[in-house]
């Protein structure tokens, strides 16, 4: 039994599919023996079986060809991924790295409050105090009624700001 | 000598005497055809195509576009022929595998 030449979707599927994934140069010579065997009564199964055959032969073919490349290739990848795992697996584990905790913002308010950060923002006390110590260590050295002076001052000062800071933190 | 890459498979073999059987006429539909006679079982054009292209690179066959049929949607037939390097190393092969067959008595059918 003969056919007219078939234009239906099964030849054009076939044509499509070797096109795209055989990659023979003879595509044009398979395509028409099975378009001609077809024509002569062959069937659809037939005609889709002969093309599934032609893609898988052709890359059976391309495989083993090509085996040593591919076994080359697929070498230095396992070398490659294997060393990335333990690279990764050693670093997550490694003691020489110091983990760095990220503090919440709860506990960072609680630790600004207290070093006074949170109410005393210019550190009026730690510059008060300072400058009393480098008063008393004057006065120690002069031992003169202003130097005197000045550590009553800065003391007073000191005094003051405390009781400032002690008001703002309640 | 020929190198290892060069020896014929056994599909190879077939194709290439079919290639000798068919003379002018061959191509993947009368190629596949003649084997599977022989055979006794289907053969896939793509195959066929597949070990023509083997030997082809081999050097063993050369091929020529023919004419295109409406039948075949407008495509070209690829006529194969066998290459003088290719006739020398059928015969080689069929000079080792008919000494290796000789004498060979489990082989032999055994007659009533």
């Amino acid at each position: 039994m003969r056919r007219q030449p078939q234009k239906g979707w099964i030849t054009d599927f076939g044509k499509w599919l070797l096109e795209h994934f055989s990659g023979s140069p003879n595509n044009d010579a398979i395509l028409g023996d099975l378009e001609e065997q077809y024509a002569r009564g062959k069937s659809r199964l037939w005609y889709s079986k002969e093309v599934a055959a032609a893609i898988v032969v052709r890359w059976c073919g391309e495989v083993f060809t090509k085996r040593i490349l591919i076994m080359k290739r697929m070498a230095v990848w396992t070398v490659v991924l294997t060393a990335t795992f333990f690279l990764g697996f050693w670093t997550a584990r490694s003691t020489l790295l110091i983990p760095v905790e990220v503090p919440s913002m709860d506990s960072f308010k609680r630790q600004m409050e207290d070093r006074g950060v949170a109410t005393d923002p210019y550190n009026i006390r730690g510059f008060l105090q300072i400058q009393l110590d480098e008063a008393r260590t004057n006065d120690r050295r002069q031992r003169s009624a202003a130097s005197k002076k000045r550590v009553e001052d800065f003391e007073k000062k000191l005094a003051e700001a405390q009781r400032r800071f002690l008001e703002r933190r309640r | 000598m020929p190198r290892p890459n060069d020896s014929l498979s056994n599909f190879e073999l077939m194709v290439m005497l079919a290639l000798i059987r068919l003379g002018d006429e061959a191509y993947g539909v009368p190629v596949s055809q003649q084997i599977a006679d022989y055979r006794g079982k289907e053969v896939s054009i793509g195959s066929v195509y597949a070990a023509l292209e083997r030997l082809s690179s081999k050097g063993f066959v050369s091929s020529e576009l023919g004419e295109s049929t409406a039948e075949r949607g407008g495509r070209a037939k690829r006529y194969f022929k066998v290459t003088r390097k290719g006739l020398q190393e059928v015969k080689e092969t069929q000079r080792a595998l008919v000494g290796l067959w000789k004498g060979l008595t489990e082989l032999q059918d055994k007659k009533a």
